[in-house]
């Protein structure tokens, strides 16, 4: 994250190293996940706005009930999320060259999501350390890390480090 | 208010207080000089190490961090031509030339003590207006804060990057995920199929995946990082005062830009960065000499974007608005220890902004003196193989998200919005808005049915005070002005097309 304000960042500015190269990269056209998202969006705000109708009224009429404000978000957002589907299909149909997302590295990213899902859904029988010395190790793993002396010391050096400063010092217990 | 600055004085007293300060300014140099992370992502990691700390301790070594990364942020830019944080984008285009030239040194020594003039200076604009505006406030109803709170996300979600309709799904998104839990007014459960949702999404895990565990995906996909080469530093102490002398309306006057500029919500150090350097250079009598390594404007670009951190606190402790994603995230951290930032804050707990003010000019010299004395050592930061920062951050993310409630329901949350967050950011969906509205959704839908239970549902009660109208009319302007602009830009585009057609006919 770059910057102070939003952190967006469609096309990666460091020029394509080796490990990239090697693994791949997929270009995706923007407009094209901008209309999955929109229609991703609109299923998520649609039900939203369904609860949203089933909350109950107020006792005061004059009030504003539970589920009055949320449906004004839900009816701002939609409307917000369908006309950047509209946008993305007006520019799909008009214009010839699409401004293009890089996916550097596509397997990588797919194996963290899967180690920070697995590891951090198991974090609690798999205990603090263990579970963080893992985690870092096949993260390193996945970000392209193959020294061995880093794939051993970070993992400890960090594991015990966080134990140390959370349990010993502040007191937090952990699993 | 004198015997209060007293008071916030009298903090460093605990030892642990200039403590913190040293460890904040310590991390926040190292996070500044990490190219990809950030004063966000570094408070939002720091936050799981203060649950159990005093909340002065606290407040003081994030604010420290939070300072000591926009410092940080310039050195890589000079020494590598590769900005830490994107305020310090502008210190590169002249930073760098000058380290070309064999001057890192001089760059350096420029860099650091015109960020601690803006910061220094800053804060007696904060002291100043901060107080005053939060006694002002204190006189808002209902209307006005639900107005207040409008004008801030309009603010921030228009001034966003991107695409306005974007940064208004991001708005969309942030208030929507404000209303999950048990309603305030009526006890109501909403969107809560399972009892944890109750209390509502937990602000921490959420900050620590949209904000960290994004960029750790990030990092994975830009693979191990190439070892950049950096250039030999020198002269680092051999700057005499007189330049500083001949700096000082350069300094003065882009510590009062970046301020300002730091309490517009939305706006950030980036954009004062941008807007002072370009005003140096206009102003300046060598002009030519900006982008090839002017003095001048690594004076500009630093003091302003350090003036920004103390512009950005003024809403967030006089009003409880925050004015950047870093003082969104600082609310999170002040609620952590039962502080609730806002007018009352100083009449309540004065200890907690005064602190604030006198850690902000305490840190001037310490962070000087950190800087200059270790900038040999910054620079290796930059250094640190990437596969080893993902891990780190990854582990304080899991970690910090259990310690925040003991239980695997923050953990979860956090992994969500890491996967979330990445998705949204390769979108352009900018990540400040969803922030800002999470924290202010409440704030603003309170509001919002207060009023009308005072005006018994009528509506008239938000334009009949003058105070009211005109913060929804900035609200209405903010989101109306980047609709306007892009319908401008697309005639001026479309226009253009056709007198190119015309031309080849």
């Amino acid at each position: 994250m770059n910057s102070s304000t939003a952190s967006t960042r469609s096309v990666p500015k460091e020029p394509v190293g080796s490990h990239r190269k090697q693994e791949g990269v997929l270009q995706v056209p923007l407009v094209w996940l901008e209309l999955l998202l929109g229609i991703v969006l609109l299923i998520v705000v649609g039900s939203y706005l369904y609860e949203a109708a089933k909350l109950p009224d107020p006792m005061n009429p004059k009030a504003v009930g539970a589920g009055d404000f949320p449906m004004m978000i839900a009816i701002g957002t939609l409307v917000a999320v369908f006309l950047m589907s509209c946008h993305g299909l007006v520019k799909i149909f008009s214009e010839k060259e699409h401004e293009l997302v890089e996916l550097s590295r596509p397997l990588s990213v797919i194996v963290a999501i899967l180690v920070l899902v697995g590891i951090g859904a198991f974090l609690d029988s798999l205990g603090a350390i263990i579970a963080t010395a893992g985690l870092s190790a096949l993260l390193m793993l996945a970000v392209g890390e193959r020294r061995p002396l880093q794939l051993i010391a970070v993992p400890l050096g960090l594991a015990l480090g966080l134990y140390v400063i959370f349990v010993l010092a502040l007191g937090v217990y952990f699993p | 208010m004198f015997e209060n600055i007293l008071i916030g004085f009298s903090a460093f007293a605990d030892p642990l207080v200039p403590v913190g300060l040293i460890v904040g300014a310590l991390l926040g140099y190292m996070i500044g000089a990490v190219p990809g992370l950030g004063p966000s992502l570094g408070v939002a990691l720091l936050i799981p190490f203060t649950y159990s700390l005093d909340p002065l301790v606290s407040i003081v070594t994030l604010i420290a961090l939070y300072a000591a990364a926009e410092y940080g942020g310039a050195i890589s830019a000079i020494l590598v031509n590769s900005p830490g944080t994107a305020a310090a984008v502008t210190t590169s285009w002249d930073g760098f030339p000058l380290t070309q030239q064999g001057k890192a040194g001089v760059a350096l020594n420029i860099s650091i003590i015109s960020s601690g003039i803006g910061i220094f200076g800053s804060t007696i604009l904060l002291f100043l207006t901060a107080v005053p505006l939060s006694e002002f406030a204190l006189s808002f109803g209902p209307t006005a804060y639900f107005a207040l709170a409008l004008v801030g996300l309009s603010l921030v979600s228009t001034l966003s990057n991107g695409s306005p309709l974007k940064g208004g799904i991001a708005m969309g998104i942030g208030l929507a995920l404000a209303t999950v839990g048990l309603d305030a007014q009526t006890g109501i459960p909403r969107f809560s199929a399972h009892p944890e949702f109750f209390e509502g999404f937990p602000l921490v895990p959420v900050l620590l995946g949209l904000f960290a565990l994004s960029e750790v995906l990030f990092m994975v996909e830009a693979g191990p990082s190439e070892k950049k080469k950096s250039q030999p530093m020198s002269g680092i102490l051999a700057v005499p005062f007189k330049t500083f002398g001949k700096l000082k309306f350069h300094l003065m006057r882009s510590s009062v830009i970046g301020y300002v500029i730091g309490v517009v919500p939305g706006a950030g150090a980036s954009i004062a960065s941008f807007v002072s350097y370009a005003v140096a250079k206009k102003s300046s009598k060598t002009p030519e000499q900006f982008g090839k390594g002017s003095i001048e404007g690594i004076a500009a670009s630093e003091s302003a974007n350090n003036a920004a951190v103390s512009g950005a606190l003024a809403p967030l402790l006089a009003l409880g608005i925050p004015g950047s994603p870093t003082t969104a995230i600082m609310i999170g951290a002040l609620m952590i220890h039962g502080i609730q930032p806002g007018p009352l804050l100083f009449t309540t707990k004065p200890e907690i902004p005064y602190t604030i003010f006198a850690a902000l000019w305490i840190s001037v010299p310490v962070m000087i003196f950190i800087g200059l004395a270790g900038a040999r050592y910054w620079a290796k930061v930059s250094d640190v193989p990437r596969p080893a920062i993902a891990a780190v951050v990854a582990g304080i993310c899991l970690m910090g998200a259990y310690a925040s409630e003991n239980s695997m329901f923050p953990v979860y949350v956090t992994l969500a919005f890491g996967v979330i967050g990445y998705i949204l950011r390769k979108v352009d969906i900018p990540l400040a808005p969803i922030i800002l509205a999470l924290v202010l959704g409440e704030m603003l839908e309170t509001n919002f049915r207060r009023a009308l239970v005072i005006s018994n549902g009528e509506f008239d009660i938000f334009y009949t005070s003058p105070l009211t109208l005109i913060l929804l009319s900035i609200a209405v302007l903010s989101f109306a002005m980047p609709a306007l602009r892009f319908l401008r830009e697309k005639l001026n585009q479309r226009r253009h097309v056709q007198e190119i057609y015309h031309e080849e006919e």
